[in-house]
């Protein structure tokens, strides 16, 4: 009769099971950098077996479909123990609405004295000066660079060695490569599909070549004003960008499809041989060095005007950090975590060619390093970063503006108008950056209006800083 | 004889296997690019013949998607939708052309209307719902919410196709002494087979390409995602990898192709029953 | 029936409804629903350029795929009903394989099928000595949006054939006899017997190639992603860009989303009501 025997296993299982779940703590965690998953799960594969108590779950997303998970998780009351938190959905936003906890509690004496200071931001990682989120990696980061093929600038008669650090000469050698190439090669390749994007593309490249007091933060995008006076950013330095690309386009320098090809899809073409030079993000690195180890191509920073450094401004925080839900019950268990991390996957960033920690110590470590070109994206990323003023640094109260701000967006954004522009040019430049920055100094004024109104202690004044020089980190 | 109407048709088969081929061109071209390495598909896109055949792809798709575990999932979602839409929208269907109610008209108009109602993101209300119901992260929640959101369309083609046969039968079935029902199930059912493959084909391709809905109501189970879900792993800003794609894109193709040639025969007569009304 | 109105109620009216009623607010899509505009996100609506490009777009999109699919696929369909021809089945099968392809492969393939570097559609036309150039399909508004009307109709034009073809097949064979007795040409015969006939059919195969063109949205956000600048921003596009994204760095606006939906919506309602009562006028006037 094996019946009974097999029930009887079976109870037994359950008991079993059920004594197994009592003792284990279950975390779910939600992530939307596909860059960091494997590197995350495999510190999370050690911290299992440091902790036998504690058993977490990664839950991936594709990066388009995170917001809109969010959103129904949040209206659901489903949040998971933690998740990634995204600029669709901010941190205050989050604390205000009672959906994410203080870790301030949780994490041991001195643990945040280790990070880099400007890590703890008010209004991203902190609120109130405590603790809501863990940041996955360091606030510096993020910025375009140049990245150059050597054997199709080898193939060109150019010096392999020397990318081009001005507009003039970056025009002269694109050219070069173009005729070289007999229709088959390009000068340039980047993506310029997304908004977003090309929004940085452009700015990047405008930063050096007009007004300098205008270096655009990423977190306020919409604040293109010179920030030693508050008024509005010069358009020059835009419309100088603009007429850099148009000269490309117009000795067909860059790749015919710039407009119309993806990022990813555009790395490869250039990888391939199509271009000798490729705008894109410090992220694409690492994806080069694993899918391309025979390719012979080196990192610089963009090309500038006059040949100065490109500076891009970043506010402190971080963009990408992990916040826990009020209604996980595992608090202490996430923070137990999170302190893992901190000291055994920020390593793994760096040997992974992934990205800066947000510690300086670990940045220093050189043995840490596994590649030459990432070591060069490190010095230029540290070279080129410089960390903004925020009014919220200097008058906490600004919060409540910097949260009514993001309700207000400008009717047509930004980088879907460059690429319109750059398409079919029936589109006024001038027109539309004029209206562009008149809509957001409205919205700032607004913004400040309600918060105010609100019983919040702010004004301009906190807007704008008149000694700030703009190639000095502010705090 | 044969011979000579195949002699006959020569110029309108050579028409017609030109544009064919053209056609299904960029699908062969999806074929080839799967068993092509990623560097041969960027370098050498144009060429049919991959230099040599690799399985590869298929394998990594298959393994690094969870595939397995997915395509059971989808298989599970679309054939239990399909089923709940199949029943439903046939009764109301025969509810519709048969049953006399007040408000009737508006009822019609109103259901047609909804078609028209962009509904991408209209995603929270279904999602709040399905938490009411403490269905979250469940496949029966899932099925509900495919299921839901479906048959209006397949309701209004039914009607149509009822109303096109004549009411004598049912009194006839009737008179015999059937009830209602046993008039649907024996007399109606049976006449509306053709009407039925065409459901049956139309909601299984679009619940097993349905993306959103998957992801979102399984937010914190993914081992519950369908393949369409795990094939967006595949599309992104980190992505080089594109003959993956389409490997994983052909897998996902084949169940709805073979669905397709079983019914095909019915799938056409169906629709001649729905529109000849 | 009761089950279906209750399915119906709860997954497809409750949402819509919930949707006009988001349209009154404004609201991120999370968080309390508390700052009740009235109709502020309606005006605000009528007075966005965008709003009316996209609405503009989305209506060229809609009637260009449907005047290509639907005297295409019934050329098709007419080809492939006689019984004698060979194959038959065959072609069929291989003019529905686009239908079932997944839209976002689909998107990335002819990206590269209509790149302006070695693109297989201008290497074709090269080839054929109708153009110098390569055209730069996708790098232009106008020719991005013709690309993504071929691409469209191509994907669905199998549907519209099977279509088209079961109206064939329930036409009535006495009809054509008699005709053929009367000594009609094919051509007098098409024109007087089968095009009348196949009214009804049409209107079924319109709806569906509205409908389809109306969720186009995997398709064209592989593909051209609303650009180049926002020259194939369809409607579903627009507002998938507030209901899901922080463009410029701001909040989404699922409020003001929705509102663009309802207004997209009713129009588009209203339009095909206008249009099936002048497909049943005519059908009247026929008898």
């Amino acid at each position: 009769m094996p019946r009974p025997r097999l029930a009887l296993l079976l109870l037994a299982a359950l008991a079993f099971g059920a004594h197994a779940l009592a003792q284990t703590t279950q975390l779910t965690m939600w992530v939307r950098t596909p860059e960091t998953v494997d590197l995350l799960g495999t510190s999370i594969e050690r911290f299992h077996e440091a902790n036998p108590d504690v058993r977490v779950r990664i839950v991936t997303f594709a990066a388009d479909a995170y917001p809109g998970a969010l959103q129904a998780a949040i209206s659901g009351g489903d949040l998971p123990d933690m998740f990634q938190v995204h600029n669709s959905v901010p941190v205050p936003r989050l604390v205000s609405l009672g959906l994410i906890q203080s870790l301030e509690p949780h994490f041991s004496e001195g643990f945040r004295d280790r990070f880099d200071p400007a890590t703890w931001w008010e209004g991203s990682t902190t609120v109130g000066g405590e603790i809501y989120a863990w940041p996955d990696r360091s606030f510096r980061r993020a910025s375009l660079f140049l990245y150059y093929n050597r054997d199709v600038m080898r193939a060109a008669g150019l010096d392999p060695d020397a990318p081009p650090v001005t507009w003039d000469a970056f025009v002269d050698q694109a050219n070069t490569v173009t005729e070289a190439g007999n229709g088959r090669v390009y000068g340039l390749h980047l993506g310029f599909t997304s908004g977003w994007f090309n929004e940085r593309v452009i700015l990047q490249l405008a930063t050096t070549a007009a007004d300098a007091h205008g270096v655009p933060a990423e977190h306020l995008p919409g604040r293109m004003v010179n920030w030693t006076t508050g008024e509005l950013f010069d358009p020059s330095g835009i419309q100088e960008a603009i007429g850099f690309f148009a000269e490309l386009m117009s000795s067909d320098a860059v790749h015919p499809d710039f407009l119309n090809t993806g990022r990813s899809q555009a790395t490869a073409q250039w990888a391939a041989g199509q271009a000798a030079f490729l705008f894109d993000g410090s992220w694409r690195l690492q994806e080069l060095l694993r899918t391309e180890p025979d390719l012979d191509f080196g990192i610089a920073m963009l090309p500038s005007r006059d040949g100065g450094p490109v500076l891009w401004g970043v506010e402190g925080g971080s963009q990408n950090a992990f916040a826990v839900a009020t209604r996980s019950p595992n608090a202490a268990a996430a923070a137990r975590l999170f302190e893992w991390l901190s000291d055994d996957y920020y390593p793994l960033l760096i040997e992974g060619a992934v990205d800066l920690t947000p510690i300086p110590e670990l940045n220093a470590r050189d043995e840490l390093y596994t590649s030459d070109a990432f070591r060069e994206l490190v010095r230029l990323t540290e070279l080129g970063t410089v960390v903004l003023p925020s009014p919220v640094m200097e008058n906490a109260d600004q919060l409540e503006t910097v949260v009514r701000l993001a309700g207000k967006t400008a009717s047509r954004p930004f980088g879907e108008s460059m690429q319109g522009f750059l398409a079919d040019g029936a589109f006024d430049v001038s027109g539309f950056l004029a209206s562009y920055g008149g809509q957001q100094n409205a919205f700032l004024a607004e913004a400040l209006a309600e918060a105010s109104a609100d019983g919040a202690g702010v004004d301009e004044s906190d807007w704008v800083f008149p000694g700030w020089e703009p190639t000095v980190n502010h705090y | 004889m044969r011979l000579r109407t195949l002699l006959r048709q020569l110029p309108v088969q050579v028409v017609l296997a030109v544009v064919a081929l053209i056609w299904i061109y960029p699908f062969i071209w999806m074929v080839s690019s799967s068993f092509k390495t990623n560097r041969e598909f960027l370098s050498r896109g144009l060429e049919l013949l991959p230099e040599q055949f690799r399985t590869e792809n298929y394998v990594r798709a298959w393994e690094v998607a969870n595939f397995s575990q997915y395509f059971q999932n989808s298989v599970i979602v679309t054939v239990s939708t399909v089923v709940i839409v199949v029943v439903i929208s046939a009764l109301t269907g025969y509810a519709l052309a048969r049953v006399q109610f007040p408000g009737k008209r508006p009822l019609i108009v109103l259901y047609a209307a909804t078609l028209f109602i962009p509904k991408g993101y209209t995603i929270i209300p279904v999602y709040q719902l399905i938490r009411e119901l403490g269905l979250l992260n469940t496949l029966p929640g899932l099925i509900l919410a495919e299921a839901g959101a479906a048959p209006v369309l397949f309701a209004l083609l039914f009607m149509a196709h009822f109303s096109g046969i004549p009411k004598e039968l049912d009194e006839a079935a009737e008179l015999d002494g059937a009830t209602f029902g046993q008039t649907f199930i024996h007399v109606m059912l049976p006449l509306a087979k053709p009407m039925i493959a065409t459901t049956v084909v139309l909601q299984f391709m679009w619940t097993w390409n349905s993306f959103f809905t998957p992801l979102v109501l399984t937010l914190n189970n993914p081992d519950l995602r369908t393949l369409t879900v795990g094939l967006y792993a595949f599309v992104g800003e980190y992505n080089t990898d594109w003959t993956g794609l389409t490997a994983a894109a052909l897998i996902s193709i084949v169940p709805v192709l073979v669905l397709f040639l079983a019914l095909q025969r019915y799938f056409i007569a169906g629709l001649t029953g729905s529109v000849k009304s | 029936m009761v089950p279906q109105l209750i399915l119906v109620t709860a997954f497809t009216l409750y949402p819509i409804v919930m949707t006009h009623v988001y349209s009154l607010f404004e609201w991120p899509g999370f968080g309390p629903l508390d700052r009740f505009v009235g109709l502020r996100n309606y005006t605000r609506i009528l007075a966005d350029e965008l709003f009316w490009n996209a609405f503009q777009k989305s209506f060229i999109f809609m009637a260009g795929t449907v005047a290509l699919q639907l005297p295409l696929a019934l050329l098709i369909a007419i080809l492939l009903n006689s019984e004698r021809l060979y194959g038959r089945n065959v072609y069929r099968t291989l003019f529905f394989i686009p239908v079932v392809t997944t839209s976002a492969v689909i998107g990335i393939v002819m990206r590269s099928i209509f790149a302006s570097h070695d693109g297989l559609v201008n290497n074709g036309l090269q080839l054929l000595g109708l153009i110098d150039r390569p055209i730069r399909w996708l790098a232009q508004g106008d020719t991005a949006m013709i690309a993504l009307i071929l691409v469209a109709s191509w994907k669905w034009l199998g549907i519209k054939m099977i279509m088209w073809l079961a109206g064939l097949q329930s036409l009535p064979v006495e009809l054509y006899d008699a005709a053929k007795v009367d000594g009609a040409s094919f051509w007098q015969t098409f024109r007087h017997i089968t095009v009348p006939l196949l009214v009804p059919v049409g209107v079924v195969v319109l709806l569906f190639s509205m409908v389809d063109a109306l969720t186009a949205f995997d398709l064209i956000f592989t593909m051209t992603e609303g650009g180049p600048g926002f020259a194939t921003e369809f409607m579903e596009l627009y507002i998938y860009r507030y209901a899901f994204t922080s463009f410029a760095g701001g909040l989404p606006q699922l409020g003001y989303a929705s509102a663009a939906g309802v207004f997209f919506g009713v129009t588009v309602f209203l339009i095909s009501l206008v249009l099936s009562l002048l497909a049943r006028r005519a059908s009247q006037v026929r008898r």
